[in-house]
């Protein structure tokens, strides 16, 4: 089992080299800015999240309980399924206005903050509720 | 679901911590089976049993 702080390691080189691939991707593909600017950007924010996951994927901690069997579980199976119903009900509700009032684009990034609020609100109201 | 979780595990003189160390699940797990909020599944259900030495049907019974 790695230690944490290898575990670290590996994953801010690892989640570096992702971000500046990223980067280097979105500068010679794009050419709405210049290009260290764009590299600057996307690898800026492609870091965090590359991190986490690679760090996320080396954790071989054993957990004590089988995830399937906890009630936290359970509210997030709960909590992501009825943030999924909300947001296919929001997009479809969004498009049909979209139509009708002729936008030609519709910000999609909204529906991922909206999915991602719905779930966060269902999961503590879940956990006041139950908890 | 109804089940008798508490009333084993008070008899037993297990904390709610104790209790969710024992059976390998959150202390959050047990409090959510003792109000009812919660029905394990199968193998969790055993491992209740076991841990108090009573059948599965003497722990959980269902609402009619």
């Amino acid at each position: 089992m790695t230690t944490t702080r290898t575990r670290w390691t590996i994953a801010a080189a690892a989640g570096t080299a992702v971000a500046a691939v990223v980067g280097f991707v979105a500068a010679t593909t794009r050419d709405d800015a210049p290009d260290t600017v764009t590299f600057a950007v996307f690898a800026a924010m492609t870091l965090p999240f590359a991190v986490a996951l690679v760090a996320i994927g080396l954790d071989r901690t054993e957990h004590p309980e089988q995830a399937e069997e906890s009630i936290e579980s359970q509210w997030t199976t709960r909590a992501s399924s009825g943030a999924f119903y909300d947001t296919i009900v929001a997009m479809g509700v969004t498009v049909f206005v979209a139509s009708v009032l002729d936008w030609n684009a519709l910000p999609l990034w909204i529906f991922v903050l909206l999915g991602l609020a719905d779930m966060s609100a269902r999961l503590v109201i879940l956990q006041r509720r139950e908890g | 679901m109804h089940n008798r979780l508490r009333v084993l595990r008070e008899e037993a003189g297990l904390s709610q911590s104790e209790c969710a160390d024992a059976l390998g699940v959150s202390r959050q797990t047990v409090i959510s089976i003792e109000k009812g909020h919660f029905d394990p599944r199968l193998s969790l259900a055993f491992r209740i049993g076991r841990l108090f030495d009573v059948a599965v049907d003497e722990v959980f019974t269902p609402e009619d």
